[in-house]
């Protein structure tokens, strides 16, 4: 049970498969199995057992808790994942290859995703944008269901009950028969919510309940066509409740998901491959709140349409692979306050060549080119080497470079707030708009506005060290850097005849992120495994970070007498929401042959969301949010072969900061029972 | 022993001295420049359905340095609204200019503001403020509004440079607007009220 990743796949070395059977080899990072140790791009796998040990229902409560990887509020307000630095926006999130979508302000959702019948999360860190085009500038995060390897009928079923009346149940049936295999499965959520703040009328997170059902058929047609469907089918219902000045409104919010996928793969022979992919998925939310006399107040909806079909052919001869792969997508979106019903068409192109020589040296190459409709065509490369100086010492470099290009918001949004007073109007739509209205004053000239938008580009550097002195130890540094050009904010562009301030989106500014991160595992045969992360992270934009001191001055107050004070390059702490150090220790302990306790500390130090001293930056003298430490500890016990029960606790501590971290609980109790029939 | 309580009494009297630093009072920070505690401007009352402003304008006087009732103030607050003794009313309950007031705002520190640029003197008229009044949205004027705590902070590095109703000069820099420094509105803390540090110039010089 406590196999560690490195001591497994050692055994499996210099075998490539690409059967996606196997465990501990990594899809996402060259879109061809291959195993983990192998691979000279940073890659972390989060391993089934490593799901359930604290009985996680869904994304968010597994991957939040992986070394430098932490769930944030953007500036948007939605919530979303940040990798190496990077925000939400930048990450790409597939499950078992497919594209999530429904971005509603770049973010999605991970408590959306349920991990009921997830065999393994493979977080790839750094650009794939060769491999995965836009989104995919910060790193990709591959969910792969579960397969069966034996013929024969498997069901089994999950219920866990925690805190806050949250109530997830699974059933699972899987079927298999020589080439023939199905896989079936169906989870439901339901929660209270709960509320941090007691004095308002309002909850922090409203009652709701969700469910998922997802299907897989393969089949081979003969040895060598292989016939793949995925499909699944996602539906939520909260309850949406808001205040007005004076009164409370009432309403609901719902969301609504589909995705079909189906693949065809021709096996020439033992060392080509071709595979023609075909993928439509559809997001749909829809929101509306009534006053108390149930007069519809605001209603609200998001539709977003994603076709995407793919070929690729793979080619293996000794130690060079080769894939080729070329595909469309069709992107459709349809909202409240944007003018029209915007689409995207996509053709792309990649190519790439993975190379292993003398049995130490391995070469990635990478290159994919994106010609849309509306931008200009983009190419980006990644070269990634590993070379093995000893069997116990790896070292792996990688430099890439990623893009995102705007999204629809940025383009076509015409948002007016009435309450504040502002309006926000995407690049695309600008200029019409404001030679509509009487009396504009300008801010910016208009001409910026005239020409498109472009997109977001990143460089990427990876340098990493992977040392295993024994079987039973690990250590692995990775340095990285990230710049990203072209930065996408909103700024003042206008005033109207009211004054009131018209936003729309520009290419500002650079920034940069880098750092350190750390991981060792310890095992200590069968009876405990400690593992601990680290990562040090320093954010900053690269404008301010060059003119502070400099060209530009900024100001701040002394804390004790209040007087504006000049600052220097010290005091710029960098961009928001970023902590500089953040850590993990996990520990797996078994108290005997059926029974392991698991206890996990997560620590995330100081950040700021706002800048509280109005200069514009994040600098010392701002007001921080205090760090913080998670506690969750688990027991797991087999009650026999086929039945398990757990019970935890999660936040022991009970942390909560009710005024600026909304995402963190009070304390959590839960208990769980899995069964399964053969 | 007598050492111990010879550095126990010297703590308290340290401690003591430095809170006397916080009360309301004016005190002298250095030679020039002098602090004045939450002034009151909070006397007003938004319309709910125009959101119009009503309400008293808080007078004050340079050379008395307090605020004032008669007709020879320098600069009066209402809320986030800071006029001059100089110019035209724009908005209803102003009080009477009878004064040549104008101001600007510089950007520096206290100390780095030396001389009275005349040529970016402004006074009030019809239309609006000298001093840009949005509650801070665009950043032009005095203060900064904060979206997530909803506190409004004067920003950094913004000195206020007036000429005085009688052709005086004076520098104001303002460093926080609440009924406490470190303000919590959810706590109970109220806006509207005052506290800057100011240099007068009684003689008619230009150069502080």
């Amino acid at each position: 049970m406590l196999s560690s990743y490195f001591s497994f796949s050692q055994n499996q070395k210099g075998t490539i498969v690409f059967d996606r059977d196997l465990q501990e080899v990594t899809i996402s990072a060259t879109k061809t199995s291959k195993l983990i140790d192998d691979l000279p791009i940073p890659v972390t796998i989060i391993t089934e057992k490593e799901i359930q040990e604290f009985s996680a229902s869904k994304l968010y409560d597994v991957i939040t808790k992986q070394t430098g990887i932490v769930s944030v509020t953007t500036k948007t307000g939605t919530e979303g994942l940040q990798l190496q630095g990077l925000d939400a926006s930048y990450t790409t999130i597939l499950i078992d290859g497919f594209p999530v979508i429904g971005r509603s302000f770049g973010t999605l959702d991970l408590n959306r995703i349920s991990v009921g019948d997830i065999e393994r999360i493979e977080v790839i860190k750094g650009p794939s944008s060769s491999l995965y085009g836009s989104n995919a500038l910060g790193g990709v995060i591959n969910l792969i269901s579960k397969k069966q390897i034996e013929d024969g009928p498997i069901i089994s079923t999950s219920l866990k009950h925690a805190t806050y009346n949250t109530t997830s149940s699974s059933l699972v049936y899987k079927y298999k028969e020589g080439t023939f295999h199905i896989s079936n499965s169906f989870d439901y959520y339901k929660t209270d919510g709960y509320d941090l703040i007691d004095t308002d009328l309002l909850s922090t997170v409203n009652p709701y309940s969700n469910y998922t059902f997802r299907s897989n058929l393969k089949y081979a047609l003969s040895d060598k066509l292989l016939l793949n469907t995925n499909g699944h089918y996602y539906k939520q219902e909260q309850i949406n409740i808001a205040a007005d000045s004076s009164s409370l409104l009432k309403g609901e919010s719902n969301i609504k998901e589909w995705s079909l996928g189906t693949s065809a793969k021709y096996l020439m022979n033992a060392n080509f491959f071709q595979q023609l992919e075909i993928y439509k998925t559809n997001y749909r939310a829809d929101e509306f709140l009534n006053t108390e006399d149930g007069v519809l107040y605001e209603n609200n909806y998001f539709d977003h349409t994603l076709l995407q079909s793919e070929m690729k052919s793979s080619f293996t001869y000794k130690g060079l692979n080769s894939i080729l792969g070329f595909g469309i997508t069709k992107e459709v979106l349809s909202r409240r306050d944007f003018l029209n019903n915007p689409e995207q068409d996509l053709k792309f192109i990649y190519g790439q060549l993975d190379a292993t020589a003398f049995n130490k040296v391995n070469i990635i190459l990478g290159s994919r080119y994106d010609n849309y409709t509306n931008y200009t065509p983009v190419v980006s490369n990644k070269l990634a080497l590993g070379f093995s100086l000893t069997n116990k010492i790896q070292i792996n470099g990688s430099v890439g470079t990623g893009f995102k290009t705007p999204d629809f918001r940025q383009k076509y949004f015409d948002f007016t707030n009435s309450t504040i007073g502002y309006i926000v109007l995407g690049r695309d739509v600008a200029i019409d708009r404001l030679d509509a209205m009487q009396n504009v004053q300008e801010v910016v000239p208009f001409s910026e506005l005239s020409s498109p938008l472009k997109s977001e580009t990143s460089l990427n550097i990876n340098i990493g060290l992977k040392y295993n002195p024994v079987n039973n130890l690990s250590f692995d540094v990775n340095l990285f850097n990230n710049k990203v050009n072209d930065l996408i904010e909103w700024k003042l562009v206008a005033k109207d005849e009211n004054n009131t301030n018209i936003y729309s989106y520009f290419n500002v500014n650079q920034f940069e992120t880098k750092g350190l991160e750390f991981n060792s595992t310890y095992t200590k045969a069968n009876n405990w495994e400690i593992k601990f992360g680290y990562q040090l992270l320093y954010a900053y934009d690269s404008q301010v970070l060059k003119g502070i001191g400099q060209d530009t001055t900024y100001y701040a107050r002394d804390p004790e007498t209040l007087a504006s004070i000049k600052l220097n390059k010290e005091d710029y702490f960098g961009l928001f929401n970023r902590s500089r150090h953040m850590g993990d220790i996990k520990f797996n302990y078994h108290l005997n042959d059926k029974t392991e306790m698991n206890t996990m500390l997560t620590y995330r130090s100081k950040y700021a969301i706002s800048d509280s001293n109005g200069n514009g930056i994040l600098d010392t003298y701002d007001k921080f949010i205090d760090g913080y430490t998670l506690c969750d500890i688990g027991i797991t016990h087999q009650i026999s072969l086929l039945k398990t029960c757990q019970i935890g606790v999660k936040n022991i501590f009970g942390f909560t900061n009710p005024e600026f971290i909304s995402n963190i609980t009070g304390r959590l109790y839960y208990m769980s029972f899995k069964i399964n029939f053969k | 022993m007598i050492q111990k309580l010879s550095l126990l009494l010297s703590v308290l009297i340290l401690f003591f001295t430095s809170c006397e630093k916080s009360s309301n009072s004016d005190i002298i920070v250095n030679e020039d420049v002098i602090t004045f505690f939450e002034l009151n401007a909070s006397q007003y009352i938004v319309n709910p359905s125009d959101s119009v402003l009503t309400g008293k304008y808080e007078k004050f006087s340079f050379s008395e340095g307090d605020t004032v009732s008669h007709d020879n103030w320098d600069v009066a607050f209402r809320g986030t609204t800071i006029i001059v003794n100089g110019g035209d009313s724009y908005n209803i309950n102003q009080p009477e200019r009878i004064g040549n007031a104008a101001v600007y705002i510089a950007t520096g520190v206290m100390l780095d503001i030396r001389t009275v640029d005349l040529s970016k003197l402004e006074q009030d008229n019809t239309s609006g403020p000298a001093i840009v009044d949005d509650l801070g949205i665009s950043g032009d004027g005095w203060a900064s509004y904060d979206m997530s705590t909803h506190i409004i902070s004067p920003i950094a590095g913004r000195i206020l440079v007036f000429r005085t109703h009688d052709d005086k000069y004076a520098k104001m820099e303002i460093v926080y607007y609440y009924d406490s420094p470190n303000p919590d509105p959810s706590n109970g803390d109220y806006g509207g009220y005052y506290t800057f540090n100011y240099v007068y110039q009684s003689t008619g010089e230009i150069n502080f």
